[in-house]
């Protein structure tokens, strides 16, 4: 079903009244939308489950504070589920904030082999980085967060924040090399 | 500082398109779990998110409405068939026509009336002591005997009267008429016994 902006905002109301099948309406419109942020933080299909289940009951609970015409309702609940993705993997994650990075590693990768690459194969890459590592790269890399965002969203300086960064460049080109070969 | 390299703009291009897992009922099953903890819902829930213009008040009461009245239809459509297949009488050696029952008893019906708590429906066979017209004949066993070359009526040792072999339908629903010719009472009749 195609749903309309006028339909997600009956959703959207009917969610802020606390009704059952509107709160349901709008989490199947965005649950692959959601489903697929939260892959990117996880370390398999749980995980990620985990991540979009929490994620929505934050958007329910707090829906009275979305203004619309301050942005969208797909950034705002994209905001939500980075930001809860984040968490979990601060949550089994451990920064070290000894190390600090100003100069940040820029390996040479073959692009080829990562356009050969189906996306499961390159998630299944970057699941092996270390979960801290793995959130500054995926924030950096694939959100385009800066290193200060990324410092103030997992409360770490932006030093370790290039440093994480760094080392994930490192590992993902020894990866994609062991790939190829 | 700040730049992405190439690879990594083509490894997030190549995660938007990463294929989802199906668990949008287990997912839902959890939030909802949760949420009616954290926030139970009323039960009053009948806005149906798929069809945001339903018609308020009138969402539910038309549909009801009309299975009423279609009830009602069917009802009163079935008793006046009902009625008009009882009024209608039996014309033997019609094979088209549906299996129709001698005139019976007006009491008497194919189809019972509503029962009522404690009230036995009646058999549908005649003369099984059902209420009967004073009018009318008892209603006897169809045994369709052949008139007599005089068109006498034959009665047999039981007493019990045969009735006309053909009995021509109407078109219209026949009323009730009353037995016998006005003025000519049961003993005018004359009834010659088997043994002559």
């Amino acid at each position: 079903m195609v749903a309309t902006e006028l339909t997600i905002q009956d959703w959207l109301e009917g969610s802020r009244a606390n009704k059952r099948k509107a709160q349901e309406a709008l989490f199947r419109h965005f649950y692959a939308f959601a489903m697929n942020l939260a892959m990117r933080y996880s370390k398999d299909d749980m995980d990620a489950a985990d991540i979009v289940s929490t994620a929505f009951i934050k958007i329910f609970k707090s829906l009275h504070s979305y203004d619309s015409s301050k942005g969208s309702l797909h950034a705002w609940i994209k905001r939500i589920v980075v930001n809860e993705g984040l968490d979990h993997i601060k949550s089994r994650a451990r920064f070290s904030e000894q190390v600090e990075l100003e100069a940040i590693s820029e390996p040479a990768v073959n692009n080829a082999v990562i356009e050969q690459m189906g996306a499961t194969e390159i998630m299944a890459l970057v699941q092996k980085l270390p979960p801290a590592t793995h959130a500054v790269f995926v924030s950096y890399a694939v959100e385009g967060y800066n290193h200060r965002e990324i410092a103030v969203k997992l409360g770490i300086s932006e030093g370790t924040s290039k440093w994480h960064l760094s080392e994930a460049r490192k590992m993902l080109k020894e990866l994609i090399q062991r790939y190829e070969s | 500082m700040n730049e992405r390299l190439q690879y990594e703009l083509l490894i997030a291009d190549k995660l938007e398109e990463l294929p989802v897992p199906d668990m949008a009922d287990q997912v839902w099953s959890r939030i909802s779990a949760q949420l009616d903890i954290d926030m139970p819902a009323d039960d009053d829930d009948t806005d149906l998110p798929s069809n945001p213009r339903s018609g308020g008040p009138l969402g539910w009461g038309l549909p009801i409405l009309l299975i009423a009245l279609l009830t009602m239809y069917f009802y009163y459509h079935n008793n006046s068939n009902n009625s008009s297949i009882n009024d209608q009488p039996a014309e033997p050696g019609t094979s088209a026509a549906p299996p129709i029952v001698a005139p019976q008893s007006p009491s008497i019906t194919p189809t019972s009336p509503p029962r009522r708590p404690g009230v036995q429906s009646l058999p549908l066979q005649p003369g099984n002591g059902s209420k009967s017209d004073s009018t009318q004949q008892p209603l006897a066993p169809l045994h369709l005997p052949a008139p007599d070359s005089a068109g006498v009526i034959k009665v047999d040792s039981l007493g019990s009267v045969a009735l006309p072999a053909v009995v021509k339908p109407d078109s219209l629903p026949q009323k009730k008429k009353s037995r016998g010719v006005a003025g000519i009472k049961d003993s005018d009749y004359r009834i010659v016994p088997k043994n002559q």
